[in-house]
């Protein structure tokens, strides 16, 4: 049925339901957000003996310089800023070039190495945890913010190419032999002409792995033990001690924690938004 | 300007032959048309000739100079792509001049080129634009003037119009060429619609399953054309549907005739 067809009515119930639909969405995603912050700026002599409220009577933001100054919180920050954009960097430099591959090239081998990609990703990471351990000792790299990047980095690049050569297989491969005959050679053409056209895929692919090394924690637990290499979501461990969870402190460790991811969505954020390739071939 | 000779070329896939011994040599400033039905292998051909598909067996040569080996950017011939192929980051200048910047020509000269060229294409006020905001037909003339602006040794169409509906085909039919009389470029033109093979070839290429059935001007293929290459062009039922016009044509007339003098009795339609 056309939408022009509809009577007001009609339209207004429409309406109704499709931002019905959507505040529930948004209420069910943005709640915890919204009860991380105010139990953060809850001071804690009142956050058990108010009862359930939706604000406090009395806000404070101690709980945040303390966790910024009598704790090794920046620290953490910094060893998860390292350890998630480079993990991100790497894995996606290596997984646009895979997906390049993947997306437009034949060779022997193809699909048994794209069959092993998908096996890496079907075993529980718990599983694995003991031989990545036995691996890295060795190596000296337990205990270490690279051993970490090296790790996310071989979980992340499978998912990650694959998602990359879905985006050169978006790309229709008339431009680039276009370009070739223009007068590039073929890596050429792929710098000026296809890169730019993938750079919504690249900055999806950026995001996903950042987030996905930001808030990692099984790894970084096991691997990692001295203070100088302790990410943040280990880091938040600490405030819990064997008889009380300091939950005033570790919301606004978290809350913190929120502004570099939110920081990096807002920059690639242009990028993500899709439809730079309209034009490109008929249609 | 160029002269292209192919000799003996195949092309093969792993164990898929797709050409099949392909001999055939086109003048300077010849338009040759290839045509025959999907999958026929005109479309290969021409990706060999611009250097986007390697030549399996054979030899292709422009000015005699073997270029088998040569990389497309070497070969100096332009291609427009039945899907246009418009850088979309792009706008039209840019995508006119983008071989010419490659190139590293001067400022001066690419832009009276690109003036020229959009001069000639009616392509004045969209310079600025970026394709998307182009319809088809200017989209159309933007890859045609990608393709002219660099005034190459020969220039390959694959299908270009396919994408147009059919006022705009027979426009840009003709614009083609007198554009081709104009600058007189060696070209070769796939497509498997025999008017456009017909209208615009000087000579056709009759393809089928990867073999040259017949070569000839379109009068030459229209009046005898092989056996295999009436199938492989649908030539000969051009011929049988002027035919089925005329027979239909007259009974309609006799239907007509038959009903006013009342002998629509004599028919009995089941």
């Amino acid at each position: 049925m056309a939408y022009y067809a509809k009577s007001k009515g009609q339209r207004v119930v429409d309406w109704s339901v499709h931002y019905g639909l959507l505040a529930c969405y948004l209420f069910f995603a943005l709640f915890p957000l919204f009860w991380l912050f105010k139990v953060a700026v809850t001071p804690t002599k009142l956050l058990y003996s108010e009862g359930i409220r939706m604000w406090p009577s009395e806000m404070t933001w101690t709980n945040f310089t303390q966790v910024m100054t009598d704790t090794d919180f920046p620290q953490f920050f910094i060893n998860s800023a390292i350890v998630s954009g480079s993990t991100a960097f790497i894995s996606t430099l290596i997984a646009a070039a895979a997906g390049y591959s993947f997306s437009r090239f034949h060779y022997r081998g193809k699909a048994v190495i794209i069959v092993l990609m998908l096996v890496t990703q079907m075993f529980p990471l718990v599983m694995l945890i003991a031989p990545i351990f036995r691996i890295l000792t060795p190596l000296g790299l337990t205990d270490s913010l690279l051993g970490l990047v090296v790790v996310y980095t071989a979980f992340n690049v499978p998912f990650a190419t694959f998602l990359m050569q879905s985006f050169f297989d978006g790309i229709p491969k008339d431009l680039e032999e276009a370009a070739m005959i223009d007068g590039n050679t073929r890596f050429g053409a792929l710098v000026k002409i296809i890169f730019p056209l993938t750079l919504p895929g690249i900055a999806a692919t950026l995001g996903f792995v950042f987030t996905a090394a930001w808030s990692e924690l099984l790894f970084a637990l096991m691997l990692v033990s001295s203070p100088d290499a302790v990410t943040f979501p280990v880091g938040l461990l600490t405030f819990v001690s064997k008889f009380s969870v300091d939950f005033g402190q570790m919301m606004a460790a978290g809350f913190l924690a929120l502004i570099p991811a939110a920081i990096f969505f807002f920059l690639i954020q242009r990028y993500l938004v899709q439809g730079l390739t309209a034009g490109a071939v008929k249609g | 300007m160029a002269s292209i000779q192919i000799t003996e070329s195949t092309k093969s896939y792993g164990n898929t032959a797709v050409l099949h011994g392909i001999d055939l040599n086109i003048q300077n400033g010849e338009f040759i048309v290839l045509v025959g039905p999907s999958g026929c292998g005109k479309s290969t051909l021409l990706r060999m000739i611009a250097g986007l598909e390697e030549v399996t067996s054979g030899s292709i040569s422009i000015n005699e100079r073997i270029i088998n080996d040569l990389p497309p950017r070497d070969r100096d011939i332009a291609m427009v792509f039945q899907s246009y192929a418009l850088y979309p980051h792009m706008s039209v200048e840019e995508n006119i001049s983008y071989a010419m910047t490659l190139r590293k020509s001067p400022k001066e000269k690419i832009a009276s080129a690109v003036n020229g060229v959009s001069s000639i294409l009616g392509l004045n006020g969209l310079l600025e634009r970026r394709p998307k905001a182009l319809s088809g037909g200017q989209r159309q003339r933007v890859a045609m003037g990608r393709a002219i602006v660099r005034d190459p040794q020969a220039f390959l169409f694959d299908e270009p119009l396919s994408n147009l509906d059919a006022r705009l085909r027979e426009q840009m039919r003709s614009e083609i060429r007198k554009l081709h009389r104009k600058l007189n470029a060696t070209s070769i033109y796939v497509t498997h619609d025999q008017i456009e093979a017909m209208t615009m070839a000087d000579r056709i290429v009759a393809m089928h399953d990867g073999y040259i059935q017949q070569v000839g001007t379109p009068l030459e293929i229209y009046d005898k054309p092989a056996l295999k290459s009436s199938h492989s062009t649908g030539l000969i039922s051009l011929k049988a549907r002027r035919f089925t016009c005329l027979t239909l044509k007259k009974s309609c007339i006799c239907l007509m005739l038959g009903q006013k003098c009342g002998w629509s009795l004599l028919y009995k339609f089941p």
